[in-house]
């Protein structure tokens, strides 16, 4: 009798575990490395202490279709910098091309293929205009994440999971590639080692779609770029055209 | 009776786009990867309202409409626009249809693309989009140009 009732506690206990893995086994497998979260903060650092500094971006971003199919369309892009309230940014695909322009005091976005440009007034630096275009124009610049690391936007309290995978070359550069997870998001990033901690490869891994759409991003650093002053103040070609840009009001 | 010919003629009339929409169009997106690890952490939350149906055109045919998001076009650009994906406060504000009507088109209603006939025109210094009959008003919702259809100036 006794016999008899410990085999089905056996199969019971042998069969929890494989229930439970099948579930969700990413929270309980989870570790938050404390050494790897400073890596990326030593990183946030840095980019906030460069001044000036220009990047070229290679980016693929995949779209889903309703049939669940994937998409990758790849786009490249140019952005200059001169904090505290300078920036110019270019950036084109198949699909659209796009620059932006911040001189200080406004903020432009102009389509150069059709010659639509819209100008509103901006705030003092790089950091509060990010938040006034989220707010109230729905805009995201490109490579926005460049400047909320360092600061407390920089969403590290967003991740749930950080890890150290290995090291990397990249373009004969060595970098040390980290792998987060935070809700909705995988993301892993590819940072440089030595004494410019810059981010190289960026790869993000949307989970909260069945399909997984990534976004993947090369980076190619200046940080002693001689940028024409000229390059952030928006001179409207004859033929461009000023339309109205719709606020929020956020 | 009368109605039902103008019943018939109105699906004819907005059927006949179909057949020229452009790859964009033609593909319908349900949504995409997210493009920045801190997206949407001002104020809103990502990801809220993906596809909403925010279309109540009365004009519309199931075949023509489409429930695109309105910037049609950050789908095909690669780059991170938005609270994230699909989080449209425009879309949820305006009624947006996937591409221009050749008639009946509803003044104040939003659309991603126009026909490539129509023609720029300036009138009082604001530049307009005239496509037969209607006019159409370009501007930027987000990054994205859309046009809505304005009475004629």
């Amino acid at each position: 009798m006794t016999r008899r009732m410990l085999i089905p506690l056996a199969l019971i206990v042998i069969g929890a575990p494989s229930l439970a893995a099948a579930a969700e086994p990413a929270a309980a497998r989870c570790e938050k490395n404390q050494a790897v979260i400073r890596r990326l903060e030593d990183m946030g650092t840095f980019l906030r202490e460069q001044r000036t500094f220009s990047v070229r971006s290679e980016t693929t971003t995949d779209e889903v279709l309703e049939n669940g199919q994937k998409i990758q369309l790849a786009a490249t892009g140019e952005l200059e910098v001169r904090r505290p309230d300078r920036l110019h940014a270019t950036f084109s695909s198949d699909r659209r091309d796009r620059e932006f322009f911040y001189d200080g005091r406004t903020f432009t976005v102009y389509s150069p293929s059709d010659g639509y440009y819209a100008t509103v007034a901006a705030p003092s630096s790089i950091f509060a205009l990010l938040g006034q275009l989220s707010d109230r124009y729905n805009i995201e610049l490109p490579l926005a994440d460049l400047f909320r690391w360092g600061t407390p936007r920089s969403g590290v309290d967003q991740i749930l999971c950080a890890s150290f995978i290995g090291t990397s070359k990249l373009d004969g550069t060595t970098t040390d590639q980290f792998a987060f997870r935070q809700a909705g998001l995988d993301w892993q990033i590819w940072i440089e080692q030595g004494p410019r901690p810059l981010p190289r490869k960026l790869v993000l891994t949307t989970t909260d779609d069945p399909a997984k759409p990534e976004h993947t991003m090369a980076l190619d650093w200046n940080l002693t770029p001689r940028t024409d002053p000229q390059a952030f103040i928006f001179r409207p070609p004859r033929t461009a055209s000023r339309i109205e840009i719709v606020d929020l009001g956020g | 009776m009368h109605r039902n010919v103008h019943t018939f003629l109105a699906l004819l009339v907005i059927a006949t786009p179909i057949a020229a929409l452009s790859d964009a169009e033609a593909r319908p997106v349900r949504g995409g990867a997210r493009t920045s690890v801190g997206g949407g952490s001002y104020t809103r939350s990502a990801n809220v309202n993906r596809n909403t149906n925010v279309s109540r055109n009365v004009n519309r045919n199931v075949n023509v409409h489409r429930d695109l998001d309105v910037d049609v076009d950050r789908h095909y650009g690669g780059w991170g626009y938005g609270a994230g994906y699909g989080s449209h406060p425009v879309a949820r504000a305006a009624a947006v249809t996937g591409a221009a009507v050749a008639t009946a088109a509803v003044v104040g209603s939003v659309v991603s693309s126009i026909p490539p006939s129509c023609v720029a025109t300036h009138v009082g210094g604001v530049v307009y989009q005239r496509c037969g009959s209607t006019w159409y008003q370009p501007r930027y919702y987000g990054s994205s140009v859309s046009y809505v259809v304005v009475n004629p100036p």
